[in-house]
């Protein structure tokens, strides 16, 4: 076990640096940099040079590169180009956020995917499979802005109802904040759970042709039992896998959750520099992200071995 | 397993994948025949016709600018399915290469090309391609080549381990030992035996595909105005006149629903008919 | 030539300063069942939206100060000058901090401080009175700032006594004044920005607390696209202003969740710079107890232009063709039920110096609509069968907008100009296209524009101005635009103005295009609320804001 986990470690770091390049090189390729934007219409030219002498522009790709990582060796992950807010503590204060929502969203796509996966794989083929599956796939074919706004839009003319302006901090009012987060988690949460369900009903499919669930029938014991003690624990560990998935593509759907629900995360954060082309902000934050995932990806391989001895011996 | 059979296991066994079928195979033919079907062009506008409910003359009422919208939902089955089709074929051709070759032939390759893999799969799949839609521009183009990226890495992961499943089966080492060159068999039979894995992971991801553009419209990164998409016309006038003109968002999102559950129906029925671990005899 | 200032009311000011708040209290004790609509009650606090995060709280810095930057700090401090609220009347501008000033000779201004402004009670400043070095030290920063280019031809700015400052000009300009009251052009207590040895003036104003001004509401707190917390100035130098005890200015980027929000009254207000548009002020009509308004706007239309020194731009003829081929009355009843103006341009519909179309006399006729014409005159220009290009566009100002590119391009159509539509993201519109920056056969669709004095519109048709999109180098029509500089009195100012403006809509540099009335939207008990936009005054005009 833990050569395994050195090994998954050792594995981080190509990735990690991988990440690194791709992340810093792609904000120096986009057209219409940060200097021109920060002047819009107006060109100082002179300015303009200093401005970028003075964020470093000028120099060689590489050793923008090797300054940039040699600052965050050091932990400093830079500061905004236009508030001059420190990147960390940008990622102090939206993280929570995006993890919260993608957390939310992660356990309803669970609970969701693996209930409806295990009930269509017990009755395949029959009517109970493919309503209880159209049913989860209906909601996997409206995109999440679009019900999300249907939330917003209708309730407040019906019901007087409309969603919070503003975050609501969990340690001051904890009912506020899990009702903000549960609606655009509950949206969110529908579309991930879909993969979940197809693989759970795959896994148990599998699981129910094995020879000690039919042993398990023929000694006569109930289907309940079956099903809950023997079958789906094992179907269930390989869905195991697909966590970390699940992760990267909630953190990627919270971009538009935030932007519906006025949640400060990380998404909506990305999404703005991007648009300002704000290269320390979003060089730093893809690569939390970025980081955040591997380690997720780490923890589910690890919790994926535990359960399944088999990985543990071939990975030696 | 013979095309009548298996048309018969699909409509038979497959309900739902059999209704998934149908309506893809309806939304190729509106796509292909949009030009005879739309009774307006697609850019056509009327002032003096702007924002009408749906009548006898305009089926799904009429737009912002007067634009007849079920023209512009028949259009948009045109573009949706050439994004979707055209998107694929490039992340297929891309996903297939990278996971043939690092699944069969494993090594140094394998090991360099999965950390590429790693790296691409941790960034959160929608900040990509943004990302490269900054980069490249706003434009049909590169809204397919930015949704082809992106996927390719994803689903590169899923030929490669049907590539090594192949690989290790005994007729293959047979043939090598037979002494049949690598290139040869790799074509003749690691890729005909991965093919199915192919299918089924384009079939789902079509739909995801309609769904991801949708979403990048959303933020304003999507194919741009005037060509009709189902996106584009949702996240844009369909949502700032959801209460005061419905049509706007319920026929266009009806159509963008529908294709994104056809094509996963058919998607899930494909897996269940064409894995060989999930054949049922 | 000295002016009176103290009340930016047409009264005689000391008499207003003296007499409004008595008198209307006299009033209301007289006439016990007067509507209470009539009396300004204190306190409340109101919540509004702002679209997007301010970048920054330094308006000097070395970039161009954006727009919500202004909106925000126009809460917090206050300019040398105003706007008045009835711009076609007034034709000029009314003292903010200014209380009274006079001009000894055509290039010496001599403006006079009120006596008692204070800071906000916040360190470091701590309430310590503005003085006339404040201003001064301010124009150091001007000088050296991107804004600097409001002020070519001030050559010293010097602190007579602490409530005089004088500016030195090297000769007559006429929008000196106006431009004094440009929403860039905020006063600075030194102390409040951070120590920074390579930042402009030695201080770095960007970061949220350095924000302490004189100006009306306090900024308490800021959450970075959450909201923006301003409080009442306590010690405000208008006394009994504002009313509010404050405003909670929500960040809000989606115009489905402001008006949900609106509907459930989480927000009192939402105005156009929100990108409020007429299908949204239809709805908001039956919202409870939510006001509708109208109200024109300090700001340009969207305008179609190429470049003069290329084709097909050259020749006047297409440009007049372009012009007939757009049928404005179409446009304004299709897109706008709430209405609008069939032309906008070259200056705003609301300036004192604007001729209205009707007005235009027999250059009237280029802004018909009029497709044979149009077609005559493409063939006469040579081009019998129209014209392949390519029209560019930006996906950065939102849907609606390439929404009528799309329109654009299908008017043209009809008359044989076949445009291809290219949307360009934000950043790269900004560097290239709207940086002039594109190529023959090209037509590009530009934004409206909200600026400060009408010079900064002038200014965009004379070589070398960066907003000179069409590369145009026509000597008369410089000529004009000097000859409207130079000038002393606002007649002469006006007459040189309104010649630019018919040399304009005779040679067609852009062809304006029909532009929407401006809503306002609100809940019925927020009164006070002058929807008058010049430059982004936002918060000025809630310091006359109550709560019924």
């Amino acid at each position: 076990m833990r050569t395994y986990l050195v090994q998954r470690l050792l594995m981080m770091v190509p990735t990690l640096f991988l990440v690194s390049v791709l992340v810093f090189s792609i904000m120096r390729v986009i057209p219409g940099d940060v200097v021109s934007l920060m002047f819009e219409d107006l060109g100082y030219a002179d300015s303009i040079e200093q401005m970028q002498a003075k964020l470093g522009l000028n120099l060689p790709f590489y050793e923008q590169y090797a300054r940039w990582v040699g600052e965050l060796l050091r932990g400093n992950f830079g500061e905004s180009l236009w508030t001059q807010r420190t990147v960390a503590s940008q990622i102090a204060q939206r993280l929570p956020v995006t993890l919260q929502l993608s957390l939310w969203a992660i356990m309803i796509a669970i609970v969701l995917g693996g209930v409806i996966g295990v009930v269509a794989a017990v009755r395949q083929d029959t009517a109970t499979d493919m309503v209880s599956r159209s049913g989860a796939v209906v909601f996997l074919s409206m995109p999440t802005f679009w019900l999300g706004t249907l939330v917003i839009v209708f309730p407040s003319k019906y019901l007087g109802w409309s969603p919070s302006v503003t975050l609501i901090p969990f340690f001051e009012d904890p009912l506020g904040n899990a009702i903000q987060f549960i609606v655009p988690a509950a949206i969110l949460g529908s579309h991930l759970g879909a993969p979940i369900m197809r693989m759970s009903r795959a896994m148990m499919l599998e699981v129910l042709r094995q020879d000690y669930i039919r042993t398990a029938w023929s000694k006569g014991m109930s289907e309940p039992h079956i099903i809950m003690r023997h079958a789906v624990r094992n179907a269930m560990i390989p869905v195991v896998t697909i966590l970390g998935i699940q992760m990267a593509q909630a953190f990627g759907g919270s971009v538009i959750m935030e932007t519906l629900f006025q949640l400060p995360g990380m998404g909506s954060l990305l999404i703005e520099t991007v648009r300002r082309r704000d290269f320390p902000m979003f060089q730093s934050l893809v690569l939390v992200l970025a980081i955040l995932v591997m380690v997720v990806n780490l923890l589910v391989d690890l919790t994926y071995s535990w359960l399944d001895p088999r990985i543990r011996t071939e990975a030696k | 397993m013979k095309l009548r059979s298996f048309l018969y296991k699909l409509l038979v066994k497959k309900p739902l994948g059999a209704f998934g079928a149908v309506v893809v195979f309806l939304m190729l033919l509106v796509a292909l025949f949009a030009d005879l079907l739309a009774p307006f062009g697609l850019n056509e506008t009327s002032l003096l016709e702007t924002l009408k409910a749906p009548s006898a003359e305009h089926w799904f009422g009429t737009d912002e600018l007067g634009r007849d919208v079920y023209s512009r939902v028949v259009y948009g089955a045109r573009v949706s399915m050439y994004v979707g089709m055209a998107t694929i074929a490039i992340s297929m051709t891309l996903a297939a290469l990278i996971g043939i070759i690092s699944g069969y032939y494993g090594g140094w390759f394998d090991l360099l090309m999965q950390r590429v893999v790693d790296a691409w799969m941790s960034i959160p799949g929608l900040v990509a391609v943004i990302v490269i839609m900054a980069l490249l521009g706003p434009g049909m183009l590169n809204v397919i080549l930015a949704l082809g990226l992106s996927q390719a890495f994803r689903e590169s992961r899923v030929v490669r381990s049907a590539a090594i499943a192949v690989r290790d089966q005994p007729f293959i080492e047979a043939i090598i030992a037979a002494g049949a060159p690598r290139r040869r068999v790799v074509w003749l039979h690691v890729f005909p035996n991965v093919l199915p894995a192919i299918i089924i992971v384009a079939s789902n991801a079509l739909g995801f595909i309609i769904l991801t553009e949708a979403a990048v419209s959303f933020l304003g990164y999507g194919i741009p105005a005037p060509i009709p998409s189902w996106g584009g016309m949702l996240s844009q006038s369909g949502r700032v006149s959801m209460t005061n003109a419905p049509w706007l968002s319920i026929f266009p999102g009806l159509a963008l629903s529908l294709a994104v559950f056809g094509f996963n129906m058919l998607g899930d029925a494909l897996r269940d008919l064409l894995d060989p671990r999930l054949r049922s005899d | 030539m000295t002016r009176n200032a103290l009340c930016p009311r047409r009264r005689s000011g000391a008499l207003c300063r003296a007499l409004s708040l008595p008198l209307a209290a006299l009033l209301i004790a007289l006439i016990g069942l007067v509507p209470a609509a009539s009396a300004q009650k204190r306190g409340g606090v109101l919540s509004a939206v702002l679209r997007e995060d301010p970048t920054g709280f330094d308006l000097l810095g070395p970039k161009k100060a954006s727009w919500v930057t202004q909106s925000a700090m126009s809460f917090t401090h206050n300019r040398l000058f105003m706007y008045p609220e009835d711009d076609r009347r007034e034709g000029g501008v009314v003292g903010d901090l200014v209380e009274s000033w006079s001009q000894p000779s055509p290039t010496v201004y001599l403006l006079k401080l009120h006596q008692g402004v204070r800071f906000h009670p916040k360190p470091p400043v701590n309430g310590r009175e503005l003085t006339a070095e404040d201003v001064r030290w301010t124009f150091e920063r001007v000088m050296k700032s991107p804004e600097a280019r409001l002020f070519k031809r001030v050559k010293n700015v010097v602190a007579v006594d602490p409530y005089t400052v004088r500016f030195e000009l090297s000769a007559p300009f006429g929008p000196f004044l106006p431009n004094l009251a440009a929403t860039t052009i905020v006063i600075y207590a030194k102390e409040s920005g951070k120590p920074c040895d390579t930042c402009n003036g030695g201080r770095d104003f960007t970061a949220v607390n350095t924000a302490v001004g004189t100006g009306p509401f306090m900024l308490e707190e800021y959450q970075e696209g959450q909201k923006l917390v301003f409080k009442r100035h306590p010690n405000y130098f208008r006394k009994g202003r504002p009313y509010l005890d404050g405003i909670n200015l929500y960040i809000m980027k989606d115009n489905a969740a402001q008006m949900a929000a609106l509907r459930t009254g989480k927000v009192q207000l939402l105005e156009a710079w929100n990108r409020v548009d007429h299908q949204m002020a239809q709805e908001a009509k039956e919202f409870p107890r939510t006001v509708v308004e109208l109200f024109p706007i300090y700001a340009t239309g969207e305008n179609i232009v190429g470049r003069v020194d290329k084709k097909p731009w050259n020749d006047l003829r297409v440009r007049r063709a372009v012009s007939l081929a757009i049928d404005r009355e179409g446009w304004l009843k299709g897109l706008w039920p709430m209405g609008g103006k069939r032309l906008s341009g070259p200056i705003p519909n609301a300036s004192a110096f604007d001729i209205p179309e009707d007005k235009l006399g027999d250059l009237a006729k280029w802004y018909r609509y009029d497709v044979a014409e149009a077609k005559r005159l493409l063939a006469q220009a040579g081009y019998p069968n129209g014209f392949k290009g390519k029209l560019i566009t930006t996906v950065g100002y939102g849907p609606d907008y390439t929404s009528r590119t799309a329109l654009i391009k299908d008017m043209l159509g009809r008359v044989g100009i076949e445009l291809e539509i290219v949307a360009q993201e934000y950043p790269q519109w900004i560097k290239h296209t709207y940086a002039g920056n594109f190529s023959e056969w090209s037509l590009v669709h530009i934004p409206q524009w909200g600026l400060g004095d009408e010079d900064e519109w002038l200014g965009s048709y004379t070589p070398g101005d960066t907003r000179n999109h069409t590369h145009l180098n026509d000597p008369e029509t410089t000529r004009l635009v000097e000859q409207s500089r130079n000038v002393a009195t606002i007649a002469d100012r006006t007459l040189a103005i309104q010649s630019f403006q018919r040399r304009f809509h005779d040679q067609m540099y852009r062809v304006f295009l029909p532009f929407q009335n401006f809503v306002l939207l609100r809940r019925d008990n927020v009164m006070g609320f002058v929807p008058k936009i010049k430059g982004y005054d936002f918060g000025k005009r809630f310091e006359t804001v109550w709560l019924e």
